[in-house]
């Protein structure tokens, strides 16, 4: 017992099973009928994923002490990519389009890595312009309108169902496990913690920080073109406005989870946690019937409690 | 002789970004020639007017950001502040007192900024990003979600008077800017901005107050968010929570493309000032050239990132300093 409660006063994943819990709990006593109906917790679930990929990503660049504010707009530039190649460019295989869409949300990433490791530049500044870069490029590729068109195999990914659950959700666990299992098991990804706290420190222990840092925005930008695909293809269109304000919810999710701006926190687990959390808390709002506009106030008071509780451990 | 020419002239660059000021001619000198209507008074003036709010948000945050912090609250503090003058103004309250709470209102999330800073030892930037939420959420609870109209006609004076043949807005730009340059350059309690921003903890040593001034600087910020936010109001009578989308990253980017450094320690007014002129005209040249607005962000996301690599580069190249990866870190608190 002493130790369950030792555990929770200092992982902030336990503190959130805990509460996410109360809160699934909760909700299924007073709303028996709508909230565990299986329609609702699938929507639940196929809403999360956009935000848990693209928070994840985000939470390996926070880990790096870094920050990815361009996650939103490289989502909505992935996506009308990826959909202009299969509608209108002429790519008719379906995994072609999607590699080559990959790519793209990678390459985004590689450059906001290879800028700001030449020049030193804080990230916020570069992924900041890269966000105005790739949102715009986006609206200028699609000319503002929806990008339709898509073949029909392209829009199985996102609206496929295994036993009732949707494929996606199902994929999207599945590559969070995998990352979090690379991140802690890997010395190359693991690394980021190290460089997160200590960068120089790093280096002289022969850590190539540059690499680490380049490499964990490629992973950030990659996290967000898979993101897109989803969306583009559950959706069924490319949209250069898509995931608008996505890089804020992304970065309260992390922190939420328990990472951190000034590096080396954060899980993989803990920021899922915290994007669940989020989740039942405006599924909670739909269940009530409270007004949706009190969301954003009660997110704000979630993310300042979890501030809060972190400058307690931080002792 | 020409030593001291070249000390003159690498003081003058450490002091003003010269490299900006060129760019800024460059910019200026491109559209007047090739747009005929550029130069004229009237769309100088309203090359100005599209940027104001920007610009005097811009001069608050260069505190900030000079402190070693950063406010992304600012983004919903200013229309917010346009939507609570504007439900003051519903429930039919006269125009000084509704201006007069609206102020108090954005003093006070500044404080709410500068106190959980302290007490929550954790970045600003997350913690201006709970705010920024928050405050945004209580737009949207205020405005339901759509606009707000029932401004009294005299409330325009704000927006669209003018004062010596120059609009309002930009009058209360100039005297704010040239208040705050100077007061940030001469007085001892602005000017500890400086020291903050360069390491809070041989700041602490040397006796300053720095979670006071915390305090100072957040609300200040906030005030003059909240002054932006009526102006606003003003120039359209209207208040919607889609005002100003984005404004927070603008306005910083202002102050960073000005030469501020985002560590702390290291920016002015007059930067930001020549940064905002930069930027402002960047805006204009779509309308002025008839290019499809489409790259705008475009060449907004371009220009912020060059501006920082070469100011980086020529700062590196004038102090030959040695590059830490430290540096570049998100918080260096």
């Amino acid at each position: 017992m002493q130790e369950a409660l030792r555990i929770l006063k200092e992982k902030r994943e336990a503190q959130l099973i805990l509460i996410n819990l109360v809160i699934v709990v909760l909700l299924t006593i007073f709303y028996p009928s709508s909230f565990p109906n299986p329609g609702n917790l699938r929507a639940l679930g196929v809403g999360m994923v956009y935000d848990v990929l693209v928070a994840v990503g985000m939470t390996y660049v926070l880990i790096l002490g870094g920050l990815d504010l361009s996650v939103g707009s490289n989502v909505a530039l992935t996506s009308v990519v990826t959909t202009l190649l299969l509608a209108k460019w002429g790519i008719a295989s379906v995994p072609v389009a999607i590699t080559m869409g990959l790519g793209l949300s990678a390459a985004v990433g590689a450059i906001n890595g290879a800028i700001i490791t030449s020049f030193s530049l804080n990230p916020f500044i570069v992924t900041l312009g890269m966000m105005a870069i790739a949102r715009g490029a986006a609206r200028v590729l699609s000319a503002g309108f929806f990008i339709t068109d898509l073949p029909k195999s392209f829009e199985i990914l996102g609206n496929a169902s295994v036993f009732g659950i949707p494929l996606q959700i199902i994929l999207t666990l599945v590559i969070i496990a995998v990352f979090d299992f690379l991140v802690r098991r890997w010395s190359i990804l693991n690394q980021a913690y190290f460089v997160g706290t200590q960068p120089d420190n790093a280096e002289t222990v022969g850590i190539n920080v540059g690499r680490v840092i380049f490499v964990g925005f490629i992973i950030s930008g990659l996290f967000s073109g898979i993101s897109a695909i989803f969306l583009s293809s559950h959706i069924g269109i490319g949209y250069s406005q898509f995931a608008g304000g996505m890089e804020l919810r992304a970065l309260a999710a992390a922190v939420v989870g328990g990472a951190d701006f000034t590096g080396g926190k954060g899980s993989v687990w803990g920021t899922f946690l915290g994007v669940l959390l989020l989740a039942l808390v405006a599924n909670g709002f739909v269940q009530v019937g409270l007004s949706a506009y009190w969301e954003q106030v009660v997110n704000a008071l979630i993310l300042i409690i979890a501030i809060w509780a972190a400058s307690f451990s931080e002792k | 002789m020409e030593t001291r020419l070249k000390e003159y002239a690498s003081k003058l660059s450490e002091e003003t970004n010269i490299g900006l000021i060129i760019a800024i001619a460059i910019v200026f000198g491109t559209l007047s020639i090739m747009s005929p209507s550029f130069l004229t008074l009237s769309n100088l003036r309203v090359v100005a007017m599209n940027y104001v709010a920007e610009g005097i948000m811009a001069l608050g945050m260069t505190i900030v950001i000079i402190s070693g912090g950063i406010d992304l609250s600012v983004g919903a503090l200013m229309p917010f502040s346009a939507i609570l003058v504007g439900t003051f103004f519903n429930m039919q309250m006269g125009m000084p007192l509704a201006i007069t709470l609206t102020v108090l209102v954005s003093i006070a999330v500044g404080l709410l900024n500068g106190f959980m800073i302290n007490r929550l030892k954790a970045d600003s930037f997350i913690i201006t990003l709970a705010t920024m939420i928050g405050v945004g959420g209580m737009s949207l609870i205020l405005s339901r979600g759509g606009t707000i109209s029932g401004f009294p006609l005299g409330f325009s004076f704000l927006g669209l008077g003018s004062v010596i043949g120059i609009p309002f807005p930009m009058f209360l730009f100039f005297v704010f800017a040239v208040i705050i340059g100077i007061l940030l350059r001469r007085h001892r309690y602005f000017h500890q901005a400086y020291y903050i921003g360069t390491s809070t903890e041989a700041a602490r040593l040397c006796g300053i107050r720095v979670e006071r001034f915390r305090l100072f600087v957040y609300s200040f910020n906030s005030l003059l968010a909240g002054v932006a936010g009526l102006i606003t109001a003003s120039r359209y009578l209207s208040a919607g929570p889609t005002f100003g989308v984005g404004i927070e990253l603008r306005v910083i980017a202002t102050v960073i493309v000005g030469g501020a450094s985002l560590s702390g320690g290291r920016g002015s007014i007059d930067r930001t000032v020549l940064g905002m002129i930069f930027l402002a005209l960047v805006n204009s040249i779509f309308i002025q050239l008839g290019l499809p607005t489409y790259w705008k962000q475009v060449v907004f996301g371009v220009v912020v990132i060059a501006a920082v690599m070469i100011e980086r580069y020529l700062r590196v190249k004038r102090t030959d300093a040695e590059e830490s990866w430290q540096d570049f870190m998100l918080t260096s608190r």
